[in-house]
């Protein structure tokens, strides 16, 4: 049974208790007031004929005549009289003889010890009477009379059946009414079911718009908070998810060529017919391509060690550490012709200075990749950033957003053929991330790039501010 | 001998499959990338293309819808095993596909059925004195008539069609005759003598230690 129909039954039923319970108490104490009053004037009528008829009976005793004739016609006269005004009367003698034009002689209400009058209510050939039983003075009669209370009974049961139709009424339109208010109350709570069923169907944009600021409404916007974090979670993990499978499809490229040739020129090696130089090229392709799997695997395994190794910070004197990578380089350099210089003035960083090495020395193998004989190289430092900038082939603006991608290559031919593991740039934006520095690339095609690394001090709570 | 053209943007591999193609008879034409590729489809002449789907610039399944003259089989060369790559490069037209790493063998074999298929295929073969006529099955010695077995033709065959590459005598059994083939590989042997001495080629059929046979040819 839903929500609402529970609510509904309960209430109605509450309702229609409390209505009935009202009605007829309504009922009962209007007719009972109608009862009190007319008993009131009944007592008064009785008390009234009983007076007289007192006084009638003593002076019938004054008179010393047959009293039980004498009574007989008081009687009649009394009951003739009181007739014609639809009222019915019975005098009883001590000695139990009754004189009486009442419906139903029986019908007399029994009085207690001492009681002055006592009243009753007596149906007789289906009409109502109020029997009032009283004595006669002290007289040693009884008077009773009894009067048709047609009227009462029947403003009674009117009151009663207006209250009836009345009540059944208003139930009615209390039971429609109420349909419709909880219908309406409860729309959010359906809203809301159905939101949560097509979110949970996998429709993760699904939000609700209660505007009402009830518990529902609370209940809604703790609804839609929790779809947006659920949204923005698969979001991230889907992400997450399809960055770690471009990463896999990367190294599965980077490692099948080296393999395909290692394994090729061993088979060409072991079963063809060839020459000594057809042998040798091929030795030496073969080293070649072992030589990039090794870098692949050396760049892989520098990934996954700046994932768990905490930089070591001291200060790092960049004029040193530039010189260390101008000897490093400086053969390169030579070969492919380009000049590299490096200023870095007394500029010291509080950092990690062997990874700072790895990030500058993978920049500068870029700058002078991209060089062409007759290019530079050079290195400057401040205390807030470094450039490292040559003026080789630059990269178009589309480039520049997959760089940091791992084995993204902005020219996938020379990469290789200079041995580049496409990791290099992966390498440097982890390197800054642990060192709380900071990668930005400016480059255009065939205007050269510079690469910038800012040195946020405050990246990390465990260095010392200088 | 097919004109064959190479289309690799990964010079060790594209190196690779030059040699071995040439070792076989083929000659090869060579392209980095599918602007190279065209240039050369455009002079024409070329009876089959082995090409690399992911090129720099024009793709391979580009480069397929580009060719000039849609009647040239192609071969697809692709890293990815991915199911729906396969069929979207036959759908497109290729006429087969080899997914890297490959056995050079195996290269070797596609390529000669594509040509078969597309009959491209060279259909006279002569060494020293013999000279065998591939589509007509018949062998000759000095200008005489040479009876072979239709074993000892496919034999034969196999070794032409893979000349001056070694060939186990597993693969030379399941290449030449079939897997099925109720012989062992001492068959080989037997037969390898037998063709030998049919066609003078004792120097020419050598035996490569360890490995199996080869077919050598002056290069």
């Amino acid at each position: 049974m839903k929500y609402w129909q529970k609510i509904y039954l309960w209430s109605l039923s509450l309702f229609l208790l409390a209505l009935y319970a009202g009605t007829y108490l309504v009922a009962a104490e209007s007719y009972g007031a109608a009862l009190s009053a007319e008993r009131e004037r009944a007592y008064a009528e009785q008390g009234f004929i009983a007076d007289s008829l007192s006084k009638d009976i003593a002076a019938v005793r004054a008179r010393n005549a047959d009293e039980k004739e004498a009574v007989r016609g008081l009687w009649q006269s009394y009951a003739g009289y009181f007739y014609a005004q639809g009222l019915r009367l019975a005098l009883r003698a001590a000695d139990g003889t009754v004189c009486s034009n009442l419906p139903a002689p029986e019908g007399a209400p029994g009085r207690q010890q001492g009681e002055k009058q006592a009243a009753m209510l007596y149906e007789a050939g289906g009409v109502p009477y109020l029997y009032v039983e009283g004595n006669a003075g002290d007289t040693g009669y009884s008077v009773i009379t009894a009067r048709a209370e047609t009227e009462l009974v029947a403003r009674a049961n009117a009151l009663t059946r207006t209250l009836v139709i009345g009540s059944a009424a208003i139930a009615a339109l209390l039971s429609v009414a109420l349909v419709l208010v909880l219908r309406r109350l409860t729309q959010p709570l359906r809203t809301l079911t159905h939101a949560a069923g097509e979110l949970a169907a996998g429709n993760l944009g699904r939000r609700v718009s209660v505007k009402s600021r009830d518990e529902t409404g609370e209940l809604a916007q703790s609804f839609n908070g929790m779809a947006e974090t659920i949204e923005r979670q698969i979001a991230d993990l889907t992400e997450a998810a399809q960055a770690r499978q471009r990463f896999i499809d990367g190294l599965a490229h980077e490692m099948r060529t080296p393999l395909t040739a290692i394994h090729g020129y061993a088979q060409y090696l072991a079963g063809a017919n060839t020459t000594e130089d057809e042998r040798l090229s091929a030795l030496f392709t073969i080293e070649k391509e072992s030589a990039r799997l090794a870098e692949v695997s050396d760049k892989l395994l520098t990934l996954a060690r700046l994932r768990h190794d905490k930089p070591v910070l001291r200060d790092v004197g960049l004029k040193t550490l530039f010189e260390e990578l101008l000897t490093a380089f400086a053969q390169t350099a030579a070969e492919r012709g380009v000049t590299l210089h490096a200023d870095a003035g007394g500029t010291v960083w509080r950092s990690d200075g062997t990874l700072l090495y790895m990030l500058f020395s993978n920049l500068v193998q870029n700058a002078l990749r991209a060089c062409r004989p007759g290019g530079s190289v050079s290195l400057a430092a401040t205390e807030q950033r470094a450039v490292v900038r040559d003026d080789g082939c630059g990269m178009a603006e589309q480039t520049l957003l997959h760089i940091a991608e791992p084995f993204y290559r902005a020219d996938a031919a020379r990469s290789r053929r200079e041995g580049g593991a496409g990791l290099g740039l992966s390498v440097c934006a982890r390197i800054a991330e642990r060192l709380g520095l900071s990668l930005s690339f400016e480059s255009a095609p065939e205007k050269g790039t510079a690469v910038t690394v800012t040195f946020l001090q405050a990246h990390n709570n465990s260095a010392p501010t200088p | 001998m097919a004109v064959i053209l190479i289309v690799e943007d990964e010079p060790p591999i594209n190196e690779l499959l030059y040699r071995n193609l040439s070792l076989v008879g083929h000659t090869c034409l060579r392209a980095y990338d599918g602007a190279q590729a065209l240039r050369h489809l455009e002079s024409g002449g070329v009876d089959l293309i082995l090409l690399d789907i992911m090129l720099p610039g024009i793709s391979g399944t580009e480069l397929i819808k580009l060719r000039p003259d849609p009647d040239v089989p192609v071969i697809f060369l692709t890293a990815r095993v991915n199911l729906a790559d396969r069929v979207e490069g036959l759908t497109l037209g290729a006429d087969d596909y080899i997914v890297k790493p490959f056995e050079t063998l195996e290269v070797v074999a596609r390529v000669a059925a594509v040509l078969r298929r597309a009959r491209r295929q060279e259909t006279v073969f002569t060494l020293d004195d013999a000279r065998v006529e591939l589509a007509s099955r018949e062998a000759y010695w000095k200008g005489e008539p040479v009876e072979l077995t239709p074993q000892e033709f496919a034999l034969l065959e196999t070794l032409i069609r893979n000349r001056n590459l070694a060939l186990s005598r597993e693969k030379l059994l399941e290449l030449a005759w079939g897997y099925d083939y109720a012989g062992d590989t001492r068959t080989v042997d037997v037969h390898i003598q037998k063709l030998r001495r049919k066609l003078g080629l004792t120097d020419r059929i050598k035996t490569v230690y360890k490995l199996g046979y080869r077919l050598e040819t002056p290069r």
